[in-house]
This record gives C-alpha cells, sequence and structure tokens, in this order.
C-alpha cells in the first residue's frame, strides 16, 4: 500500500505563509532588539512648564508642564507640585501622573491664577514609585 | 449528488456555494484567522492595564509570552485551527497555521493599536515592539480557534440547512442578532474608563480610521470568512440582504447600542460636547460591530 503524499502547496498558500515567517521573525527580531537596547536604568524624573504656551481663560492661566523620564525603567504614581507665588503666599499645584514609560513624556497643565511668565513659578518633582 | 429539499421548500435566488480556491481561499481563510482574532482579543485590546503592562515587561518576559503562546496556538491549530483544508491536523499544517496564527495576531494588534492612537510616530521602537509582542498573546489563540469559533459546520453548530427566511425576517433577524452581539461584546468594555480615555485623544483621522477598520472587519467576519451560515446568508434575498449594504446597517445598529449602552451607563450625556458624543461611540463602535458580527452569524 503506498504511502498518500500531503497535497502540493498552493502559490498563493505559500506566499501567505513567508509573510507571515517574515512577521513573526521581525517580532522576535523587535524582541531581541528590546533586550539589547534597553539599559536598566531606574526612572530619572524632569519637569518643565512651557512659558510659552500659557493659555489663558477667563482670570485664570493654564500653565503647560511636560514632564519626562530619561530613566529606562518606567515610574508611576509620578507627583508634581507646581508652586505659585503670590505676593506673601505660596499656592501649591499638585500633578498626579498614573505612569510614566521608560524614555517616556507626558504634559499636564497646571491651571493658575497668576499669570506665570510674571509671577514666580517653580515646578517641582516630588516623588514617584519605582517597579 | 445534491440533497433534494423537501416539497415546498424553494430557495429564491440561491447561489451554488462553491469553494473557493487559490487567493479567494486565502482571503477568506485570513478573513476567519482575523475575525477569531478579534472576537477573542479585542477586549484586552481596551485594557488599560495591558498597555501599561506592556512597557515594562522585560525581553524575556516578552519572549517567554510568545513562546507559551506559540505552544498554544500549536496545540489549538491542532484540533481546531483556521483553514480548512483536507491537509490540516498534520504536523507540518499545524506548524504552519501556527506561525500564521502569531503572524496575524501581530498585524491585528498592530493595526488596531495604531487605529487607536495607543501607537504613534513619536513611541520608541522599543514601546512598539512592546506592545504588539503583548497583545499578539490573545489575538493569536483567537486566530488559533477560528475554526472552533464560527466555522462551517463546527464549532458552534453549522445551521445551513434552515430554509432561508423571508426578506423581512431575514431584516429583522439580522438587526436583533446585530444588536444582541453587539451588546453582549460591547457591554465587557463600555463600563470601563478605557472609551473615555481612548475618546478624548482620539484625532478625526484615529475616527475615520477606526469607522474604516469597524466596516472591514464586521464585512470580512460575515462574508469573507466561510464562517457558519454562509450559504444560508448568501441565499437570502431582499434589499438589505446585500453585503455592502448589510454591512452598513450592521453598523449603524452597533453604533447605536454602542451610544445607548454609554447613555445608559452614564459615560454619556446628551449635554456633552458633541465631538465626545461621536468619539465615545466610534471607540466604543469597534467591539460593537466585533460582536454584532459574530451575533448574525449565529444566530
Amino acid at each position: 500500500m503506498s504511502k498518500r503524499r500531503p497535497p502540493a502547496r498552493e502559490l498563493p498558500e505559500l506566499v501567505t505563509l513567508i509573510l507571515s515567517l517574515a512577521v513573526v521573525l521581525v517580532l522576535i527580531g523587535g524582541v531581541v532588539y528590546v533586550q539589547v537596547a534597553r539599559g536598566d536604568q531606574p526612572p530619572a524624573i524632569a519637569a518643565e512648564a512651557l512659558l510659552d504656551e500659557v493659555r489663558v481663560e477667563g482670570e485664570r492661566f493654564y500653565l503647560p508642564i511636560e514632564i519626562s523620564n530619561s530613566g529606562d525603567q518606567a515610574a508611576e504614581a509620578v507627583r508634581i507640585v507646581v508652586v505659585e507665588r503670590v505676593g506673601e503666599r505660596e499656592i501649591e499645584h499638585e500633578i498626579l501622573i498614573d505612569y510614566l514609560a521608560g524614555h517616556g513624556t507626558a504634559k499636564a497643565i497646571a491651571v493658575l491664577s497668576e499669570d506665570p511668565r510674571r509671577a514666580e513659578v517653580t515646578v517641582e518633582v516630588r516623588s514617584f514609585q519605582q517597579r | 449528488m445534491a440533497p433534494r429539499l423537501p416539497d415546498g421548500i424553494r430557495i429564491a435566488r440561491a447561489r451554488e456555494v462553491t469553494k473557493p480556491v487559490g487567493w479567494a481561499r486565502e482571503l477568506d481563510t485570513f478573513a476567519r484567522a482575523f475575525g477569531g482574532a478579534f472576537l477573542f482579543g479585542i477586549p484586552l485590546l481596551y485594557t488599560q492595564e495591558t498597555w501599561n503592562i506592556g512597557t515594562y515587561l522585560d525581553a524575556g518576559q516578552l519572549m517567554t509570552m510568545l513562546v507559551v503562546t506559540f505552544a498554544a496556538v500549536l496545540a489549538l491549530a491542532h484540533v481546531s485551527g483556521f483553514r480548512s483544508d483536507a491537509g490540516k491536523h498534520r504536523f507540518a499544517s499545524d506548524l504552519e497555521q501556527g506561525i500564521e496564527a502569531l503572524a496575524v495576531g501581530a498585524v491585528g494588534s498592530l493595526v488596531v493599536l495604531l487605529a487607536l492612537g495607543r501607537l504613534g510616530p513619536g513611541d520608541p521602537p522599543d514601546q512598539w515592539i512592546r506592545f504588539v509582542a503583548l497583545q499578539t498573546v490573545p489575538l493569536s489563540v483567537g486566530a488559533a480557534l477560528g475554526n472552533a469559533f464560527l466555522a462551517e459546520g463546527g464549532g458552534l453548530g453549522g445551521n445551513d440547512q434552515k430554509r432561508p427566511p423571508s426578506a423581512a425576517r431575514a431584516l429583522a433577524t439580522d438587526v436583533g442578532a446585530t444588536a444582541f452581539g453587539a451588546f453582549f461584546l460591547a457591554f465587557n468594555i463600555a463600563p470601563t474608563e478605557e472609551v473615555q480615555l481612548l475618546a478624548s485623544e482620539a484625532s478625526p483621522g484615529h475616527l475615520v480610521a477606526l469607522i474604516v477598520l469597524s466596516l472591514v472587519i464586521g464585512y470580512a467576519i460575515v462574508f469573507e470568512a466561510e464562517f457558519l451560515g454562509i450559504g444560508r446568508r448568501r441565499a437570502q434575498t431582499g434589499p438589505f440582504q446585500r453585503p455592502i449594504i448589510e454591512t452598513t446597517l450592521s453598523y449603524c445598529v452597533s453604533l447605536a447600542v454602542a451610544a445607548g449602552m454609554l447613555f445608559l451607563l452614564g459615560r454619556m450625556e446628551l449635554g456633552d460636547p458633541i465631538r465626545d458624543l461621536v468619539a465615545q461611540t466610534v471607540v466604543l463602535g469597534l467591539p460593537a460591530t466585533v460582536g454584532g458580527a459574530a451575533g448574525r452569524l449565529v444566530v
């Protein structure tokens, strides 16, 4: 009794298989790239007030804050405080970023009562969680 | 020899359903694979936690997940798979389907993540790889289960032998089944914050991409994937039983279900800006359309 041979593969089937194999190889190559390219530096968070992008809405000043993580690892619960000095008083505005990936950036808006381009405004990174 | 129909039963303008060959068969096969992938994997594509997890898993974890997924997909390809050819259940065929299922998962997750604005040109390359690799897991499993979910004559059961209903009844059944399926799948996602988050960040381009993707997936699942009921569906007559019209009508029903659900759950209110109403509905419209398409095939 002769052994039945599997049917010959059609061209479309061959093409889709080759394309699929290419996609899987790219995916595996990508994961290897992640291993090679990624360092293991802990999160390093910086926050910068974008004074050029201040927006005025009614009597409020919307100040964009750019928060960046130059470390390789992600940070969680990043706490930023914007301190606005009005006369003798200091008003603190807190910004909480749930999650900031390694080498990632996030943008937040602080709502101020004084024009940050004239008043004294400082931005501080207070805390974050490291995985 | 074709089976004889009982007296009095007539299939009006029924087309003979011939098995496609060549490129047409490959198109059907991959439509079935993508259909299974989206049915199984779309709730995870809409989950914030999986986006976050994707950003910190190390390469070893990602590779382990892919290897385990490939093993699982091989096993699923053996018992189900998404190809309907006679050569399946051989090891070589299972291996090919396993590779193809992984590729379907990767491509499917990449397309949806781009349409949802979760990935963009500004993101670093390693983030693209992490996101896609992680989301490849559920979508590959879904692709490998393509036949088990909805294949003709398999899984949930083929009911092609039923008499084709009248046009009005077919329309009512389609609308009802779409609404039911849309409700079933979208209800898993509607209460979560992800819909509002995605909608708030979506650009007009993303929304257009989501609409196009929803229509393409809805069409592919019902009319290209050779899932169960395809013979009966092609035999149906009536003004709404043309593929393009039915796909568009079903998308509208899915959007209505998505919007209704978001209103009922308090995620949207009538006074909200029209842009928000539209964006949230379109974002939830994608899973609703996938569910609606599956509902039309099952009922």
